[in-house]
């Protein structure tokens, strides 16, 4: 091998050593960062998602009274806190008969009520037109009915009716034994079955400026949902916090040792730098500054892995991504770079404070 | 001189494997604990979400139809809709084939207990009831109920529903087990002034008819001539605050029906339904044999129902879907957030892992030069390198993994009040993954060092 040629595999060969080692701390403090930012986000973004996933226990906001337009039902609407609304769905109850059984009849608005109950389970199709309805599973096998076939409604003034099956609902509650048709515009309705993802409190709230709007008006909570979602919700966000801390906290504790491992190694070069007459102050500070930076970088970089990692996690888990918080990316950072410095200065006190002879001596 | 060298290496080697077996200690500790949570999070969870009520009701075969119109057993998943059960509530008594009349047929009008046995079909058992602590998921069922729901008249003659139920009760089995259930574990979100009725003379009033009876804790109330004590006040939120609760023997005492019930409430621990449990539910006879089996033994609503109808003779059990469903989807996205936490906090301390296993060969690479350059193959050089690095990372992995089950429970203690058991699976993945970890991060990085001149890296050693 010619001279030129080996000088240059040295200089190759030292600075692949040297990334390499960089690469190591910068790889260890990045991924300590991208744990502890990604955590932190779903931590934060996993409770609220989860409370939209609760809903498809149901309308946990009933409002009841005897509303002749669409003003109150707008209103309702606009009361609401937008983010918070999962559907609002009017509904009108009407006594009649089914072959000389009385069943309730019950007009509703389909597009909503399949946001409130996302549980109902119906066996062929949603009524599409006004002369079609669904009928409860209880009463179509109480009557051998079926999808498809055609049954008359007497109303309670003996209109009589008749309608098409458009699909069997099956709920195991009370659905199952009520017949539904489409509601028709401005006939008015009596009750407005509200999903929101808010809780105990503010259905309090709400239902409070609801009363403001009419007196006559009277929102119900659905103490079940909403004392049961608090209590469940309480303990999956206490679960992911805990997960968070205790996984954040070990990913830390590996990334200083990682970089005490790092710094260690590099006993001969403090021992030659105070060979050639650097103070031990300076010898530390240079490092010291050396591990900020390395943090600052680790810890961006980790920033960004950890926002694609939390984004991956929500948008696979609740199909919506995961909104980058700022708070959170300044915390990741300045965690980051004192880990990295605490890390260093155990490890560097002592390389510092041997005889350079002796370290230089030593292999 | 020698001598001094080699221990001075042995020292050397040693601090830099302590440091692998506590990365290797750490990250194992997480991935076990992480495992541990992830194992035992569905049944965790599905044990949280019991909070939300009963996810089957059983009613009588033959009763179906006509007394669901007044939602029996229909806890009012919807409280604002009481009005409208109130409505149909007071349309009762006009109603003659309701089964209230019926069973009510010795009730408001003469109260003389005469025992008409009703129609068979139109209740289920009592004594039947410890059977369900029998069937192949019997041990997935959480809590249980029966409901008897009558009309009876108070003093001045005003028709009230009364609810017989069991509010804690000990049930022996026909195996001769003790199970302890009722009503007031599976109602948690009633609030309760006062207590639940202990003894068949005392009752519970929902808030709405204690307010209209002006009665209170502690005050009495006549029933069919019957005098009761009122031993609490529940708010419920639904249309059971109209109505009042005794004890079940209480009422079917009161109205000569032994043994008979109009529903049961189950809470039980379940599988998610998939396209199996649907197909199943929809007509058991359509599964092949093989499928039947499967379905049979899992915990599906949908099976849990078709083996509490093979064991409660005329019953007819259907899963409530408003809750059934929605925990189903629940389960399903904690399980789902919890693996892939888990798969990723296990990936990036892999990588945190062989990142510094990588480093630590590195870091050796003059030694292994100088092996090299006295004439030691690729082979001889990387096993004892990879040797002294697996012992300690197996070190660490003990360390580790007790230290992992300790976080684990934990984090069972303080989220679910209750013991995460450490899985034996989990030992074998950690091991296979640790072991992985640790071959690839050092043989790559040996493959590295020994493409390279001996003197190249020799040179390089000496900075």
């Amino acid at each position: 091998m010619k001279r030129s040629a080996f000088f240059w595999h040295m200089v190759l060969s030292s600075v692949i050593r040297r990334r390499a080692r960089l690469l190591t701390a910068l790889l260890a403090v990045g991924i300590g960062a991208a744990m502890l930012y990604g955590l932190a986000v779903l931590s934060y973004d996993v409770p609220k998602q989860m409370g939209r996933e609760f809903r498809s226990y149901g309308a946990n906001l009933i409002v009841a009274g005897d509303m002749k337009d669409d003003a109150i039902y707008l209103k309702i609407l606009h009361l609401a806190p937008k983010d918070a609304l999962v559907g609002a769905a009017r509904m009108k109850l009407l006594p009649s008969r089914l072959r000389e059984h009385p069943v309730t009849l019950t007009a509703a608005d389909f597009d909503e009520l399949r946001k409130t109950s996302p549980y109902w389970d119906v066996k062929g199709e949603y009524p599409a037109g006004d002369d079609e309805m669904l009928l409860g599973r209880s009463l179509a096998s109480a009557f051998n009915l079926a999808s498809g076939d055609r049954a008359t409604l007497v109303g309670a003034d003996g209109s009589e009716r008749e309608f098409r099956i458009s699909g069997i609902v099956q709920t195991g509650g009370r659905e199952d034994e009520l017949v539904f048709v489409r509601l028709q515009e401005n006939s008015g309705y009596d009750i407005i079955e509200c999903s929101l993802s808010l809780d105990l409190a503010g259905l309090e709230r709400l239902a409070g400026e609801i009363r403001g709007l009419d007196p006559r008006l009277s929102p119900h909570i659905v103490k079940r949902l909403a004392s049961s979602e608090a209590k469940v919700l309480g303990r999956l966000r206490y679960l992911v916090w805990i997960v968070s801390l205790v996984a954040a906290a070990l990913t830390m504790v590996s990334v200083s040792t990682t970089m005490m491992a790092s710094v260690a190694e590099r006993r001969k070069e403090i021992g030659l730098r105070k060979a050639l007459g650097a103070s031990g102050r300076h010898v530390m500070t240079e490092f010291m500054a050396e591990a900020a930076l390395l943090g600052l970088l680790g810890g961006a970089l980790g920033v960004g892995a950890g926002q694609a990692l939390a984004h991956y996690v929500s948008m696979s888990v609740f199909a919506r991504g995961a909104g980058f918080q700022p708070v959170f990316a300044l915390a990741t950072v300045l965690a980051a770079v004192l880990v990295t410095i605490v890390a260093c200065i155990r490890p560097v006190r002592r390389a510092a404070a041997v005889d350079p002879a002796v370290v230089l001596r030593g292999e | 001189m020698l001598f001094r060298m080699v221990k001075k290496s042995i020292l050397n080697q040693k601090e830099r494997m302590l440091i692998i077996a506590l990365t290797v200690a750490l990250g194992v500790s997480l991935i076990t604990a992480l495992l541990d949570v992830m194992l035992d999070i569905g049944d965790r969870m599905n044990r949280e979400l019991k909070v939300y009520g009963a996810n089957i009701l059983v009613t009588p075969r033959g009763a179906t139809l006509l007394k669901s119109w007044y939602r029996i057993g229909d806890e009012g998943e919807d409280g604002g809709n009481e009005e409208i059960f109130a409505a149909s509530d007071a349309k009762g008594p006009q109603e003659p084939a309701s089964t209230d009349e019926r069973s009510a047929s010795g009730g408001p009008a003469g109260g003389d207990g005469s025992k008409d046995r009703a129609d068979p079909g139109m209740y289920l058992k009592e004594s039947e009831l410890g059977r369900i602590k029998t069937i192949f998921w019997a041990f997935n069922i959480v809590d249980f109920a029966p409901y008897l729901k009558s009309r009876v008249a108070s003093e001045d003659g005003t028709p009230l529903t009364f609810v017989g139920t069991w509010f804690r009760h000990r049930l022996v089995l026909p195996t001769m087990e003790e199970v302890d259930t009722g009503m007031v574990s599976l109602k948690s979100w009633w609030q309760l002034e006062g207590a639940w009725p202990e003894a068949g003379d005392q009752v519970a009033l929902g808030r709405a008819l204690a307010g209209r009876l002006g009665l209170a804790p502690g005050s009495a109330l006549t029933l069919d001539g019957r005098r009761f004590a009122v031993s609490g006040v529940f708010e419920a939120g639904g249309p059971e605050d109209g109505w009042i609760y005794g004890e079940l023997d209480a009422l079917q005492e009161l109205k000569g029906l032994e043994d008979a019930l109009d529903s049961v409430e189950i809470s039980a621990l379940t599988t998610p339904d998939n396209e199996l449990s649907r197909r199943a539910a929809e007509d058991p006879s359509s599964l092949s044999v093989k499928e039947m089996e499967t379905w049979y033994c899992t915990a599906y609503a949908s099976s849990i129902c078709y083996q509490l109808e093979e064991v409660l003779s005329g019953a007819m059990a259907r899963p409530v879907r408003q809750v059934a469903a929605a925990e189903g989807a629940i389960l399903e996205k904690t399980k789902l957030l919890m693996v892939l936490v888990t798969v990723l906090t296990a990936a990036s301390s892999a990588l945190g892992i062989s990142n510094l296993v990588t480093a630590g060969v590195i870091e050796r690479s003059a030694e292994i030069a100088l092996m090299k350059a006295i004439g030691a193959h690729g082979r001889q050089v990387a096993i004892p390198v990879i040797a002294s690095i697996l012992v300690s990372a197996l070190a660490g992995t003990a360390v580790g993994y007790g230290l992992g089950v300790w976080f684990a429970s934990v984090i069972g203690k303080t989220v679910f009040n209750a013991v995460i058991e450490p899985q034996l699976a989990v030992i074998p993945a950690v091991l296979a993954l640790v072991a992985l970890i640790c071959l690839t991060g050092s043989i790559g990085a040996i493959r590295m060092l020994l493409s390279l001149q001996p003197a190249q890296v020799l040179h390089g050693g000496r900075q």
